[in-house]
């Protein structure tokens, strides 16, 4: 017989934490590999490092991923230069893969934190435990292999979709190259207008027939409830108008009914309780 | 058997919309005259029509469901 | 999709626009990636949903059995073992996996869930709970909360696995002592006791003057011949003491969380006056009535009697249709609680669909509005009313109240706010209590044979001002030489207190349990005093004090003895 693991109320907490304790040092190995590559340019400035560093901290305690995603892309648009395809951004794929990274531990980390608030306390505990030379928790070790498995399994996910995205902007044709907009009127005829449509339309159709197949597939798995609900719903949806008059109607006139029926007196009462009886 | 005439009915407008998002790409498509607001006008036509054809089609498969259950 | 993956995807999708806009590649790049990204955790999302999620197989285990309807006590602990499983496949990376409890059932050592952060095969959570009050504990399921492991996207799901259990009363195990010391002639048959009135027994009652018509063989010649007249023997009865008790199930016993009603106390007091009457041999009986009627148990011993009525009990005690009341906006929240809970998959908005009006222009009236639909939408298809009807509970407040309450009565929710307004009742709860009591006392007077014991367990306290709406029934019950005790059971299980207590913290608890306890007091002497004049035995609570009053009543049945030990 195989015996089943017990997860009592101690395991899911060392779970957590564990997996806490991985994803924040994903975050912050992370980060610190991104650091540098935020100084583009010449001039050194230390302000948008510090951002960083600053917004990656509040997304672990409160934020989500999206502040993550504002930032890099804020500072992509100021950053990398309005060049033509030929032009290679220098240091592109790393500021395509770390930011992903980040973002995915961080709203990891994030998902565990709502699951257990006490994983961002447990998390130093390691920490102090190395700074004292205590032995390390066993079950971080235990676990650890498994969270660099699944580490590996999403990073080549994350691979395999920015490989497909370099594909798809590969694919899209494209003309002469220039730079900008200026009017709505000049946005047909320029180059990367024409190409964001074709771009555009392309993942639309690419994602309308997943969605077809997939929510169809989903809809034949319905239970008999949800199937009833369902045709009650539209039917009314369909209705409404006409079925709300008719209710509120005969709400009105069972009201008036109510309203209108003489009041025993309290003489009476026994009388035609009896009646009743 | 009307639930099956309902549901091919369904996929036959979802068949059209589909056509229609292809329509909308080709006029999309030549880059030296793209027709970009026909191109609008009919996506706009063929997302009407998928939704439709969707509702067809899961209203019909909810009432198979139902049928089935009930027998 | 939860609103972290809305934004990124917002986000990506304004990243593409600006990116191949001003030509900036990488920018177009990581966006693109995140849109691809995001589209792939979305379709093995749907994977784990529909593929992998129906093959999970959940077994529950109470006190190691797997069985899907069994009794249970109340008051005791149980154990309960949830096994996971999956079929061929593993589920993750987030599963948290609730066993939804009946409030009859309390949690006191572990945690009735679980959470499985990784990919997972198999698992299982082991919990120890506490069966509140007597009726039915009904388990339905599980609830099921699937997210992928970054929280772009979640979905929960019910999944069925009905147990029902009936809970049967507790009863305290009171001993009764027989005298050792041998003082009569013979040893009457287990159950049957020595009754001083004239019978057929073997034990010599009186010597009276013989009348025309007694048996020759009773003249007692040796003392006729002494006192020259014609003596005849007069010897006991030898009867049963039959025990019947009345339980009182009306709307004021019942309201209350599960083992803190009125009707468990007075449960528990049957169920310990049975086990100590049936123990000595003494038939039991009970009438148990409410606002649908009396039902009427008749008297039987032995340990089939006592299961008997237990089991009658426990059905009285499963709480019926709770009394009509008006919609209110925390009835509502309840019950679109207890639809989360059990039917997350039936809140889903691209199935439970809500037509859109133009009114309610408030947004917070529109949310009401909404939710109330939703609710409707369910109860609907819980009671299998049709789409004229849905639009009904919709707008009629009166039939939404109705089948709110009846959703939370079948779900098992006790009767306490919402389900059952617990304030303005008294006086003419208690007024009912009494009509229903005076009816079933006088039913049972009228199929009782000699010698019975009634024990009354009645909420008679709102009412003792005038219980004189009960006192002829009592009469002729007592006329009939019954005995007739009354317990009266107390909000706070325990007499109330003789003095006020001024040695401890003055707190508004504090303050509040003195002025119900003075308000006990009161009602419970006039009660006393009302019924002492009549010959009746009254106690207060449903503490051993009242079980030891009704044996001891029970014992002067028997033998006209105080105690076993006692003189007449």
């Amino acid at each position: 017989m195989n015996r089943i693991p017990n997860h009592d109320s101690t395991h899911r907490s060392n779970d957590a934490v564990c997996w806490g304790s991985f994803y924040a040092l994903t975050i912050v190995v992370s980060a610190m590999l991104f650091f540098p590559y935020v100084y583009s340019g010449s001039d050194f400035n230390p302000g948008p490092g510090l951002i960083l560093l600053a917004i990656t901290f509040l997304t672990i305690k409160r934020w989500t991923g999206a502040f993550l995603m504002v930032l890099c892309q804020t500072m992509l648009l100021l950053l990398e230069p309005q060049a033509s395809h030929q032009q290679v951004f220098k240091h592109g794929l790393v500021w395509l893969a770390l930011p992903v990274f980040l973002i995915m531990a961080v709203s990891r980390f994030r998902t565990l934190q709502e699951r257990n608030p006490q994983t961002l306390r447990g998390v130093f505990a390691p920490v102090a435990s190395f700074a004292t030379n205590v032995a390390v928790p066993t079950s971080l070790v235990q676990n650890f292999g498994s969270a660099v498995v699944q580490l590996l399994r999403t990073g080549l996910l994350i691979t395999g979709c920015s490989i497909s995205a370099w594909i798809i902007m590969k694919m899209v044709p494209i003309g002469d190259a220039d730079i900008g907009f200026s009017t709505l009127r000049e946005f047909r005829l320029k180059a990367s207008g024409y190409r964001l449509l074709i771009l555009g339309l392309s993942i639309f159709v690419v994602y309308v027939l997943t969605w077809i197949a997939v929510t169809e597939i989903s809809w034949r798995k319905l239970s008999p409830s949800q199937a009833s609900i369902f045709l009650r719903s539209v039917f009314i949806k369909y209705y409404h108008r006409d079925l709300r008059m008719i209710t509120l109607k005969r709400l009105k006139i069972r009201r008036k009914r109510a309203r209108s029926i003489q009041p025993v007196s309290p003489d009476e009462f026994p009388a035609a309780v009896k009646g009743k009886t | 058997m009307l639930f099956v005439v309902r549901e091919i009915a369904g996929w036959g407008l979802v068949a059209i919309a589909l056509f229609l998002i292809r329509m909308g790409i080709n006029f999309v498509s030549d880059p030296a005259d793209p027709k970009i607001v026909e191109a609008g006008v009919i996506m706009f036509a063929a997302t009407a029509v998928l939704r439709s054809g969707i509702m067809l089609v899961r209203v019909s498969t909810a009432a198979r469901i139902c049928s089935k259950e009930k027998t | 999709m939860t609103a972290r993956s809305r934004w990124l995807v917002l986000l990506a999708v304004c990243g593409i626009g600006l990116g191949i806009l001003r030509n900036q590649h990488v920018l177009a790049w990581l966006s693109l990636t995140v849109l691809l990204w995001l589209f792939a955790e979305w379709l093995c999302f749907y994977w784990r949903l529909y593929v992998e999620l129906p093959r999970l197989k959940i077994r529950r285990l109470i006190n190691g059995r797997s069985d899907t309807s069994a009794f249970l006590w109340a008051g005791r602990k149980i154990n309960i073992t949830v096994e996971i499983s999956t079929r061929n496949c593993t589920l993750g990376p987030v599963v948290l996996i609730r066993d939804c409890l009946p409030e009859n059932l309390v949690v006191e050592d572990g945690v009735c869930e679980t959470q499985l952060l990784s990919r997972f095969a198999t698992a299982a959570f082991t919990y120890e709970a506490r069966v509140c009050g007597a009726g039915a504990a009904v388990l339905p399921g599980y609830r099921i909360t699937l997210q992928d492991a970054q929280g772009f996207f979640a979905a929960e799901r019910f999944v069925p696995d009905e147990k029902r259990f009936r809970v049967l009363p507790a009863f305290a195990n009171v001993s009764e002592s027989q005298p050792i010391v041998k003082r009569i002639n013979s040893l009457p048959q287990h159950g049957i006791h020595r009754l001083q009135r004239a019978g057929l027994g073997s034990e010599l009652l009186e010597l009276r003057e013989y009348v025309p018509g007694d048996p020759p063989k009773s003249i007692a010649w040796k003392v006729s011949a002494r006192r020259q007249t014609l003596m005849t023997r007069q010897y006991e009865s030898e009867v049963p003491v039959r025990i019947v008790l009345f339980v009182d199930g009306s709307i004021s016993a019942r309201i209350g969380g599960f083992g803190c009603r009125l009707l468990d106390q007075m449960t528990f007091v049957a169920g310990s006056v049975a086990r100590s009457a049936i123990s000595v041999g003494d038939p039991v009986g009970a009438v148990l009535f409410d606002e649908r009627g009396s039902r009427r148990i008749a008297p039987s011993g032995g340990d089939r009697g006592f299961y008997k009525l237990l089991e009658a009990l426990s059905d009285f005690s499963t709480n019926p249709a709770p009394p009509p009341q008006r919609l209110s906006r925390a009835l509502l929240a309840a019950t679109l609680r207890l639809c989360g809970e059990r039917h997350p998959e039936l809140l889903d908005p691209r199935i439970n669909q809500v037509p859109f009006t133009f009114r309610p222009f408030r947004p917070s009236k529109r949310r009401d509005r909404y939710q109330r639909s939703l609710v409707a939408a369910i109860l609907a298809e819980a009671y299998g009313l049709s789409a004229p009807q849905l639009l009904e509970l919709v707008h009629d407040d009166t039939m939404m109240a109705n089948h709110a309450q009846q959703f939370l009565a079948d779900a098992g929710v006790s009767w306490m706010d919402p389900l059952v307004q617990t304030r303005d009742r008294g006086f003419h709860d208690g007024m009912a209590t009494m009509e229903l009591l005076s009816q079933a006392l006088a039913d049972s007077v009228a199929h009782a044979r000699d010698n019975e014991v009634y024990v009354i367990m009645a909420n008679l306290l709102e009412c003792a001002t005038n219980i004189s709406h009960v006192l002829p029934a009592i009469k002729m019950a007592l006329a009939r030489h019954h005995r007739v005790v009354f317990i009266v059971p107390t909000p706070t299980f325990r007499r109330p207190a003789s003095s006020i207590n001024t040695d401890s913290a003055v707190t508004l608890q504090s303050l509040l349990a003195q002025a119900q306890d003075l308000r006990t007091k009161e009602l419970a002497s006039r009660l006393q005093t009302a019924l002492h004049r009549l010959g009746a035995r009254v106690s207060l609570s449903g503490e051993a004090e009242a079980i030891r009053l009704v044996l001891s009543e029970t014992a002067l049945a028997r033998n006209g003895r105080v105690t076993t030990a006692g003189a007449r």
